[in-house]
């Protein structure tokens, strides 16, 4: 528990002040060594008296009232404010090294997609110059707190437990990296805050901006969210997109800025690595094809939520005309967190009444999905946008080919390598990539023979490549 | 809202369904000549025959459209082309209704009659049709469409029927909202009992032109207008703001920009009110190649600046001399405009010794309001002359230009920048910013450009332009140098930029 005024005498501390008193005088010895005004005091002021990184119309206010009024009076009137001058629960931490941001990360019980990369990022990141500090967006405190050591086992099992209570956290003229989305509107404008005011420098990874380029695909609310977390990256110093197909999405959303009289972050791709996190193991192979009751005819496996960007209804219609050519095969759909699945639903209801093989599977754990990868012919993921095709690489990974869309991320990635490339919203163009393969065992094997030279790249080039972004000093 | 159903016979329905369905017929290229007149469900499987030999997306969207007597939303035309080619000859009926029947369910009325559209251009003015309201885009539509209309370009107007089932025919009260706005010929009213016009307007094979933002709830019609129909669609571009500048708007405007933003990704050419405005649009376009698209040609038609000869000379008259020189700032009161560093850099000038009265002119919400109307009122009790005035008459507001040494609008983010056109209009010269649509409109002369994110910068600026006369004049002196550029004007090359075949 700590008081407003024994923050201030932390702050005067910090600022160089010494022989600090723990009364109302900390305000004037904070004015003593503040110097002149600038925002990023500002933002230091405010932070401590209320306990919480602010957001950030306040720090213009403070500022302008610091330059009319003076300081002490500008840090007078705003403990007079109703909900500031308030006592907090936890101590407040000014942090001046590197703060990473895993709010959504310690929160989700996925390990795969977004919630990987941060988590692979930070395991790998070295402490040369000290270990970062892991932080959380808490809702009830609305501020970034240290992670306890049970979510800091989630993220990084191999460090060792802080051993203390956790902290609220100003970062502060260090490094901060949001390593994942951030949609939450209180969070999104306190980031924003550090951004602009913290005097720092801050990078994010950029995942795509789909919400936006494809909003029709997006659920409720979404779009909406979204565009205030890019109007936040719009003052951060650099996004690092996954991909060049993101990249594409980021350039185009930072050329939009210059109405705003903003220049934007510079836009450094770092490429996803090329990697399965499976391990092949055919004996296990074979008891989930006699588990699932997949039978001996081939495999074709479509990993992805049921999602409308996600193109199912396609893949359905394109498995639907390939049956009706003659061809036989099991169609197994892996995928959870659905929506908008009304019509997905009574597509697989009609095939299940035309005796077709279909298998929709959801809640499996990764080592069934990385054993499907085995057992499949090939894979099918023509989604109409995406960031970074996990599943095309999953799947070439594991030697099996892919049929995907024909630009974006899954081009790139796919060409050449061993995918079969479409226009996803033609279903006989894809329906006639299935037929080829499914009845052309030598069209599969050089597709395979493809797959075997996939491109040499790993989490730990990844996370140096990212840590080195964040500690790049702005041209 | 009054469910006209209740007296509509099962007969009334049937007879509808079956004029909307020969009223595409020929569209559809299907031989009719043999199907009895009474005979409804034989003329639907003979459309959908002919869709289903020929399926393509805009095929499948006007039979959608005639069927349901709803424009399909962008799923509904996937949905009804899957079905189509799944089913069997003898079959297609049923795939057709089982598409429609959804969507038919959501019709306030289901016996409209479809006229299709194929030669006139199809300009969408709901909101100004519909809403009194009359700021920013309703203006520009309200001064650019009636002279279309008045020099005879082929265009015919549509607004959305209440549920946003499809294009309709204005009402009389309508056209006279949006044709007549300066002399009304029906008294002014938001609510109207009449439901509106029971025809259906189907563009068909030809231009579209959506001059406003659309509703929220019209987005996904209109993107599969835009997408599938084969409609060339052209949009007017005014501004990014509720995405790029997403931290000062509601989140709910920020969503239906998105959901506009899957319009224009597939119409063919967007037309910014200004070169920034343009260039907001062409990042969009951009981003596009990570999905395989486009996108629309952009290009920028500067809007027109007029004001009323009544004002410029009100505001013409010259400041009484000895009187302490006024400063004038304008616009809606929103964290954007950025009044807040207007009033910061005065106190800082007035602090320094400057000598000005400044006035604040616009409206707002009470959120937006209170704690600047606070501060004014704090700095009026330490004796600055300084004032807020809302909901002020237009006479008033010329005369306030009179008595105006200069303006101020250091706004953060505009698509055009009609306050800082309009003072130099008037002969006001003008402190602006010094980029976007700011820096464009104050390059024809007359204005100071400062950074508005720099208090000091402003400060500095107004000390300037309240001391250097030679300055003053000079501005003054630009500023009734600059060519007028009319409502004509503007609308003959936004007609000529929508109907341009192909653009470089």
């Amino acid at each position: 528990m700590t008081t407003a005024i024994q923050r201030l005498a932390q702050l005067a501390r910090f600022l160089g002040a010494t022989d600090v008193p723990a009364n109302r005088s900390a305000i004037d010895a904070v004015a003593a060594v503040a110097g002149a005004p600038a925002h990023d005091v500002s933002y230091l002021v405010i932070a401590m008296i209320r306990g919480a990184v602010p957001e950030p119309q306040a720090i213009k206010r403070f500022t302008r009232d610091w330059r009319t009024e003076g300081l002490a009076a500008t840090i007078r009137a705003e403990l007079r404010g109703r909900r500031f001058g308030r006592s907090v629960d936890l101590p407040v931490r000014i942090a001046t090294e590197t703060v990473i941001d895993v709010t959504e990360t310690v929160a989700s019980r996925f390990t795969t997609g977004i919630q990987r990369v941060a988590r692979e990022t930070v395991a790998r990141w070295s402490h040369a110059d000290g270990r970062p500090l892991l932080v959380r967006w808490d809702r009830r405190r609305s501020a970034f707190v240290t992670l306890d050591a049970d979510q800091l086992s989630r993220i990084v099992p191999d460090w060792e437990a802080p051993g203390r209570t956790p902290e609220i956290v100003i970062p502060f003229r260090g490094t901060f990296l949001l390593p994942e989305l951030a949609v939450d509107e209180r969070r999104v404008s306190r980031l924003r805050t550090i951004a602009r005011y913290g005097g720092g420098r801050s990078t994010a990874i950029g995942f795509d901006c789909i919400p936006i380029t494809s909003a029709e695909t997006a659920a409720a609310g979404m779009p909406g969210a979204f565009s205030k977390y890019l109007s936040t990256l719009a003052r951060f110093d650099a996004v690092a997109p996954i991909s060049e197909a993101a990249a594409v999405e980021y350039r185009g959303w930072r050329r939009m800025l210059a109405g705003a009289g903003i220049t934007g972050p510079r836009i450094e791709v770092v490429d996803l690595p090329f990697t399965s996190s499976g391990e092949s193991d055919p004996d296990r192979a074979a008891r989930i094809r006699d588990e699932l009751a997949l039978g001996d005819a081939p495999i074709v496996l479509c990993v992805g939520s049921h999602e409308p960007r996600k193109n199912h209804l396609t893949v359905l219609h394109a498995s639907e005309l390939a049956w009706r050519d003659g061809r036989e095969f099991s169609l197994v759909l892996v995928g959870g967190n659905a929506w908008e699945t009304e019509r997905f639903d009574r597509l697989i209801g009609y095939l299940r009444r035309r005796d077709r093989r279909v298998l929709t599977l959801s809640g499996v754990g990764d080592d069934v999905i990385w054993d499907l990868y085995d057992l499949a012919s090939f894979t099918l993921f023509p989604s109409l946008n995406e960031g970074f095709g996990l599943p095309v690489v999953e799947s070439l990974s594991h030697g099996t080919p892919v049929i995907t869309s024909d630009f974006g991320s899954m081009r790139s990635l796919g060409e050449g390598k061993g995918a079969v490339l479409v226009d996803p919203a033609d279903p006989h163009d894809l329906a006639a990539r299935m037929i080829e393969l499914l009845g052309r065992p030598e069209a599969l094997a050089a597709l395979r023979a493809e797959a075997q030279n996939l491109p040499d790249s790993d989490w730990e080039g990844y996370a140096v490549a990212i840590q080195s972004l964040t500690t790049i000093p702005a041209p | 809202m009054a469910a006209p159903t209740a007296e509509i016979t099962d007969a009334e329905v049937e007879a509808a369904l079956h004029r909307r369905l020969a009223a595409v017929a020929d569209a559809l290229g299907a031989d009719t000549a043999d199907v009895p007149a009474d005979t409804t469900v034989a003329l639907l499987h003979r459309l959908a025959v002919a869709v289903k030999a020929e399926p393509t997306p805009a095929r499948a969207w006007l039979l959608f459209t005639a069927v349901a007597g709803v424009f399909p939303a962008p799923q509904d035309v996937v949905d009804l082309r899957r079905r189509l080619d799944l089913s069997a000859e003898p079959a297609v009926v049923v795939a057709v209704l089982g598409a429609t029947i959804a969507a038919a369910a959501r019709a306030s009325r289901p016996d409209r009659d479809l006229v299709l559209v194929r030669s006139e251009v199809v300009v969408d003015v709901n909101f100004c049709a519909t809403h009194e309201h009359n700021t920013g885009i309703q203006r520009v539509v309200r001064e650019t469409v009636p002279r279309w209309v008045e020099s005879g370009r082929p265009v015919r107007l549509v607004a959305w029927t209440a549920e946003g089932a499809g294009m309709r025919e204005l009402t009389d009260r309508e056209s006279d909202r949006v044709l007549s706005w300066n002399d009304r010929r029906f008294a002014p009213a938001d609510r109207e009992d009449e439901s509106g016009p029971r025809v259906l307007v189907v563009p068909w094979q030809t231009d579209v032109v959506l001059p406003e933002v659309p509703l929220r709830h019209l987005c996904e019609p209109l993107a599969a207008l835009a997408a599938f129909s084969g409609n060339r669609v052209s949009v007017v571009g005014y501004d990014a703001i509720p995405l790029v500048s997403a931290e000062g708007q509601r989140s709910e405007e920020s969503e239906r920009f998105a959901h506009y933003l899957s319009i224009v990704k597939h119409a063919r050419r967007i037309v910014g009110i200004s070169e920034s405005a343009a260039e907001e649009f062409r990042g969009f376009v951009d981003a596009l190649a990570s999905q395989g698209l486009s996108g629309p040609a952009v290009e920028a038609v500067p809007l027109a600046v007029e004001v009323p000869a009544r004002a410029r000379a009100v505001a013409a008259a010259a400041p009484a001399p000895g009187d302490r020189p006024l400063v004038l700032c304008v616009g809606s009161h929103e964290p954007r405009k950025n009044q807040e560093a207007v009033l910061a850099a005065a106190e800082l000038a007035w602090r320094a010794g400057a000598d000005f009265e400044l006035v604040f002119v616009g409206g707002g919400s009470r959120a937006a309001t209170a704690d600047f109307d606070r501060r004014v009122a704090r700095l009026q009790r330490g004796g600055r002359a300084v004032g807020v005035r809302r909901g002020l008459p237009d006479a008033e507001l010329w005369s306030l230009y009179a008595r105006s040494r200069f303006t101020v609008f250091v706004s953060l983010h505009e698509g055009f920048g009609l306050p800082v056109a309009e003072s130099l209009a008037l002969g006001v010269p003008v402190l602006t910013s010094d980029y976007g649509a700011l820096a464009e409109v104050s390059a024809a002369g007359g204005c100071v450009t400062v950074d508005p994110r720099d208090d000091d910068a402003i400060g500095a600026a107004l000390a300037r332009m309240l001391t250097d006369d030679a300055l003053l004049e000079r501005l003054r002196v630009e500023a009734a140098g600059i060519p007028a550029r009319t409502w004509d004007d503007y609308a003959a090359e936004l007609w000529t930029a929508f109907a341009a075949e192909d653009l470089a």
